[in-house]
């Protein structure tokens, strides 16, 4: 498929944040966004209507990605309209903020399937409406790697979903399919604003970060819109981190 | 996907629904689900659920639960941007709410200092009782349209709690456990009676 022709793509979380920013990126290419959301439907809607305004053209779909039956209705839903996908974003995320120690498993697995599982089953079927060139793009965060207090499940589930990204890569190489994933640093989204002192964690992350800027939600869109484009279609497997430098400060 | 939007409720199959749904979501016996049983204290609901419930409720009666207003609602409490502005509105002067999260103690009375202290706002008798009054009574009308049973919470009673402790945890205590199982189906009934779908007479 040419860059320029318009293409099918299905943003999951699409509604606020970064999600947002992602299936607005992929409008003001012309693509047709198929924008996915859990509960917040206001936000989906606005998200829409601005995905028509860059040019795009948007599909409200909402599911609850923690249930596999639901994925699948969602991606029918695509093949259904589109007959086909061309970029999977797996940006999803739900999350419980609490220390490993005080987790039940109620939560844990909440966190797990919404955040992990989501990703395998959304592959499974989404792949199966790719041609060569269909990219599967999955976002995390530096909770993955390294320890952020109350972020134990959510860093699990992340660390789960960069393994997935490896293994789906190796298996979905022959069909031409790339699959990746864009570790986020912090991204000032109104996810903080629901934290306690989250305000003043990012002013803390901020100062910390080597150019002193927070990253953006389009600087991580950008990322993904590259890793979505011909371009990169030697890029298979890797966690590409957009974090302003922050994580590499000892 | 997509719920039924045409279907018309009768009220006893909300209130069923709704027993249901809470028994699902909350993975909570059926006999626990009484009209007065609090969802948090009593049902030991916590964030995800709400959500899981929000979801269930768009899709058996597209009907948004406004939960995350509630949240909304109880972060400018805790962080103080509601109280900021309360005193823009009286004195007209605008103090960041980091200003006011500074003032130690966190009563009223220290805070109306600070102003005095600071940015010369002069005190006058009865000016704690009357700014903690507004703070309420614009707390309670930014929850009136919420699921929860606020019909005996008056203004003094609420105020009492913040008297001590401007994030007094009692005061969002006693707002969250008026999210009770009637709150939510009254709150259903309501907007499915705004939309034209409930059945009248039932």
């Amino acid at each position: 498929m040419s860059e320029q022709a318009p293409r099918e793509i299905l943003v999951t979380g699409g509604g606020r944040g970064i999600g947002r920013a992602i299936a607005l990126r992929f409008a003001e290419a012309g693509a047709r966004v198929f924008v996915n959301f859990f509960v917040n439907h206001a936000a989906a809607e606005k998200t829409a209507r601005d995905v028509e305004l860059r040019g795009g053209t948007a599909h409200l779909l909402q599911a609850d990605l923690k249930e596999p039956a639901e994925i699948k209705r969602l991606v029918a839903e695509v093949e259904r309209r589109a007959g086909r996908l061309d970029v999977l974003v797996s940006n999803a995320a739900s999350g419980v903020l609490r220390d490993g120690l005080e987790l039940s498993p109620k939560q844990w697995d909440w966190v797990l399937a919404t955040n992990a599982r989501a990703l395998l089953i959304l592959a499974q079927d989404a792949a199966r409406l790719m041609t060569p060139g269909g990219r599967i793009i999955a976002l995390s965060s530096l909770g993955s790697q390294r320890v952020i207090p109350g972020y134990t499940a959510v860093g699990v589930s992340k660390a789960a979903l960069e393994t997935l990204t490896r293994y789906l890569a190796v298996e979905l190489a022959a069909k031409g399919i790339t699959v990746n994933t864009v570790s986020a640093g912090a991204v000032e989204t109104d996810v903080w604003q629901m934290m306690p002192e989250g305000t003043a964690a990012l002013a803390a992350i901020r100062a910390r970060t080597p150019g002193g800027a927070l990253v953006t939600p389009e600087a991580v869109a950008d990322v993904v819109f590259f890793l979505a484009s011909p371009a990169a279609q030697a890029i298979q497997g890797q966690v590409l981190t957009v974090d302003g430098g922050y994580s590499l400060l000892a | 996907m997509e719920p039924d939007t045409a279907k018309i409720w009768t009220r006893p199959e909300v209130r069923a629904s709704v027993g249901k749904l809470i028994v699902e979501s909350l993975g909570v016996d059926e006999a626990d689900v009484t009209a007065d049983a609090t969802l948090i204290r009593d049902l030991g609901a916590e964030s995800i659920d709400f959500l899981d419930l929000s979801y269930q409720c768009q899709q058996t009666f597209a009907v948004e639960l406004p939960m995350r207003a509630i949240q909304e609602r109880r972060i400018e409490w805790r962080d103080l941007s509601g109280l900021a502005r309360v005193l823009e509105a009286r004195y007209r002067i605008a103090v960041p709410a980091e200003e006011l999260r500074m003032v130690a103690p966190a009563t009223i009375g220290a805070v109306l200092e600070h102003l005095a202290a600071k940015h010369g706002v002069p005190r006058t008798a009865g000016d704690a009782h009357e700014v903690l009054s507004a703070l309420v009574v614009r707390m309670l009308a930014d929850l009136a349209r919420a699921p929860l049973d606020l019909a005996d919470l008056t203004v003094d009673r609420f105020a009492g709690y913040l008297e001590k402790n401007l994030h007094s945890p009692d005061a969002v205590e006693v707002i969250m456990n008026r999210l009770t199982v009637r709150a939510v189906t009254e709150y259903i009934v309501g907007q499915l009676t705004a939309a034209g779908r409930l059945a009248p007479g039932t």
